[in-house]
């Protein structure tokens, strides 16, 4: 099998996809991103990676806690390849050189992350996504030397090229030269998050949601973009919220406010069961509450174990004190519910195929896995996972882009423009808290936001998602329509057509 | 308290053009760090010089602000570090003055911006990849090939080398933990003698031990016991 593959964002998807094209294909694959594999967003990656591996687990039980966690509106289908894959994932992964923590017979050790009732991540020391992206650009490298993968760095999406309705390669803008270049293929967008539409993520600003916006912009659906997780224990520094794993709460952290001077431990309060380790949208509901009451919540890592703070909470314990002077081990750290993860995406069927012929998505661009909210530990495994199913999904096309296909007009470079504006209207709009009133108001303010049309129009699209769902579900919450609404226990799809934004 | 410090940028429009001083003045308690000053610089609607002159954004690379990508690596006040974790106050002589720069031993594309693409070929002409990986009995303790991992090729290694940029063969720390880890994990086969070969070649040959790298690894890498680790896989160990 030959023909051209062009894959927008180099990773933890984007690498998936290429190795799976790579040791599948005699495909020329062309591996397109701003910055190296080694600055992606999934470097950031803490908790883990969810398998059914562990005692008592099973992938049926996997997708259930996926599936309700995500507020029924992903694929089970989907969801149950996708869990039934997860073991072997690990198992390459580790044949690949991620030195997972181990048990003593050197199978993967797996722990408990919130939303789940059995112990179902693995993990290493800590920081795994670095540790998965070291090995996968290993891999790569390969490949890159043999010249089957080519990398185009300080490259970014600018527009899909189409040839009778499909797509037949994509147009692509220097980051500084801003020369244009043309490159044949299908396409798979593997870009992450909208990050820049927001600010303050706990992401990499570097996932601006530009590429989206322009896909979006060219009439391409996308589906929940209502849906925007938010993580319970971020740090607010300056331009960004740092992040404060899961695992400091599965390694005994504790969350309080203080009442009389007391702490008073809300969620054990609240839900025996689970505790501190609800699902991040429940545990987040519940610190909005407090902080609207004039509460600062408070993560306590106090009196844990000695061995705890060098290993798996050493790098939050190191952060808090270079970024905020905070020393997690003496004081309790301050923390808010901080953008973390867009659940929403380009829409793809369980293949990874989006409606348009010759364009694939995979990793948090797409919306497959997570509903209307996401497990910890199902981000990693819905790239890598995604990234190869999309991969198949090429591979198994009736059709091939040769090279010397018809490139069509060449676009214009994108202007130079602030998205700091836009931010603070959609961060305001889309917050925790939704409601009639402050989304109408955000959709007049972007009017007035001087950015490119395609950016003004994807923001609407994002708003008027969350408008039109008229209850709440999962991370989705509307001050307005506080309940579940079965009526719409379904994926919202918006589509741009003829400049105007229609939904399904 | 607020004070007013002088951040003086060293700018180059391409990587053909000459390089030019541009100075701003920014007020703020110090408790700011370099990279968020940069990010605020740009975000104005006008950007302003000290002289009152309007400028254009400054070019430079970041993506996670929190020591995790490395890819705001350059030189503040002469010491090559990452952006995102050097606060104003910190780095300031006491006349408040701060000069960033790129970093010197790569080819700057513009303003702060390098190209560091050549540690990524570096690590292809090493040939480090896993064929096919041992079962047990690593030389490298699980935790080193753990921290080996956590290398983000930020560059800033390579910068503070004596040895990198003057002999053409030497391929400096960061190939070093990077083919150390896979050498280590690799089964017997040629493709380990090969890489085996290419280290002894790249870096064990060149590297005049002067270790300057231990010190400015910004993640603070065991670079001394990897290396000696390696040397152990790929030198001294018997075929």
């Amino acid at each position: 099998m030959n023909g051209n593959v062009v894959i927008i964002g180099c990773g933890m998807a984007g690498l998936s996809a290429a190795l799976q094209l790579a040791r599948q294909s005699d495909y020329k694959i062309h591996l397109v991103s701003d910055m190296m594999s080694e600055r992606s967003q999934s470097c950031l990656a803490e908790g883990g990676i969810n398998a059914a591996i562990g005692p008592g687990d099973s992938a049926e039980l996997h997708c259930e806690e996926t599936k309700k966690t995500g507020c029924s509106l992903a694929d089970t289908e989907a969801l149950m390849v996708m869990a039934s894959a997860a073991p072997d994932i690990i198992r390459e992964l580790d044949e690949w050189g991620v030195p997972f923590v181990k048990r003593t017979n050197h199978s993967v050790s797996v722990r408990r992350m919130g939303g789940q009732t059995c112990a179902r991540t693995a993990y290493t020391e800590n920081g795994i996504g670095r540790q998965i992206i070291d090995v996968l650009i290993q891999q790569a490298r390969k490949y890159e030397s043999e010249g089957r993968i080519r990398r185009h760095v300080s490259w970014t999406f600018r527009a899909l090229a189409k040839q009778d309705g499909c797509v037949c390669g994509v147009w692509l803008e220097h980051l500084d030269t801003r020369e244009m270049q043309f490159v044949p293929g299908q396409v798979i967008m593997a870009c992450g998050g909208l990050n820049g539409f927001f600010g303050n993520a706990t992401g990499s600003t570097a996932n601006t949601g530009i590429a989206a916006a322009l896909l979006f912009a060219d009439s391409v659906p996308f589906s929940n973009l209502e849906f925007i997780q938010f993580h319970p224990t971020t740090l607010r520094l300056k331009g960004k919220n740092l992040l404060i794993s899961e695992s400091a709460r599965n390694d005994g952290g504790r969350l309080f406010v203080l009442r009389d001077g007391k702490p008073y431990y809300f969620m054990e309060d609240k839900y025996p069961e689970l505790g501190n380790l609800m699902p991040r949208d429940v545990v987040s509901r519940e610190e909005c509450i407090l902080i609207k009451q004039g509460a600062q919540v408070y993560l306590d890592l106090r009196g844990l174990p000695a061995k705890t703070y060098e290993t798996t909470l050493a790098g939050i314990v190191s952060d808090c004190i270079l970024f905020a002077g905070i020393n997690p081990t003496k004081e309790p750290i301050p923390v808010e519910p901080g953008i973390h993860y867009f659940m929403g995406g380009i829409q793809v069927d369980k293949h990874h195929r989006s409606p348009v012929k010759g364009l694939y998505a995979a990793g948090e661009c797409a919306c497959q896995y997570h509903g209307a909210n996401r497990l910890g530990g199902n981000s990693l495994l819905g790239a890598i996972h995604g990234g190869k199913t999309a991969a198949d999904a090429v591979l198994r096309s009736e059709f091939s882009i040769p090279d010397g296909s018809s490139e069509g007009k060449q676009p214009v470079p994108l202007r130079h423009f602030r998205m700091e504006p836009l931010q603070s209207v959609m961060r305001t709009a889309m917050g925790l808290e939704r409601s009639k009133g402050q989304l109408e108001n955000a959709l007049d303010a972007v009017e007035k936001i001087s950015v490119p049309d395609e950016v003004r129009l994807f923001s609407r699209a994002i708003l008027l998602s969350a408008l039109n769902r008229t209850e709440s579900r999962g991370s989705h919450f509307r001050s307005d329509y506080p309940d579940c609404d079965p009526a719409f226990q379904k994926s919202s799809v918006v589509q741009c057509r003829n400049g105007e934004i229609q939904f399904s | 308290m607020s004070r007013t410090f002088k951040i003086t940028v060293k700018r180059q429009d391409s990587a053909s053009d000459k390089p030019y001083l541009q100075t701003f003045a920014y007020s703020c308690d110090g408790r700011i760090t370099v990279a968020d000053f940069l990010r605020e610089l740009n975000a104005q609607d006008r950007i302003v010089d000290v002289e009152g002159h309007e400028v254009s954004p400054v070019v430079w690379e970041c993506a996670c602000f929190q020591k995790k990508c490395g890819a705001c690596a350059m030189r503040i006040n002469r010491h090559p570090a990452l952006a995102c974790s050097v606060f104003l106050e910190d780095a300031a002589n006491h006349r408040g003055e701060i000069l960033l720069e790129p970093l010197g031993k790569f080819p700057v594309v513009r303003d702060l911006k390098v190209d560091r693409s050549m540690i990524s070929d570096r690590l292809k002409e090493m040939r480090v990849w896993l064929t096919e990986k041992k079962t047990y009995e690593f030389e490298q303790s699980p935790d080193l090939q753990f921290q080996a991992a956590r290398c983000m090729l930020c560059g800033i290694c390579l910068e503070v080398c004596l040895t990198f940029g003057c002999d053409p063969d030497f391929a400096g720390a960061a190939s070093m933990v990077k083919a150390g880890k896979t050498i280590d994990q690799n089964q017997d086969d040629d493709h380990l003698q090969e890489m085996r070969g290419k280290y002894r070649k790249h870096f064990f040959d060149h590297c005049c031990q002067s270790l300057a790298c231990v010190k400015a690894c910004p993640l603070h890498l065991p670079l001394a016991e990897l290396q000696a680790a390696v040397n152990r896989q790929a030198v001294w160990k018997k075929k």
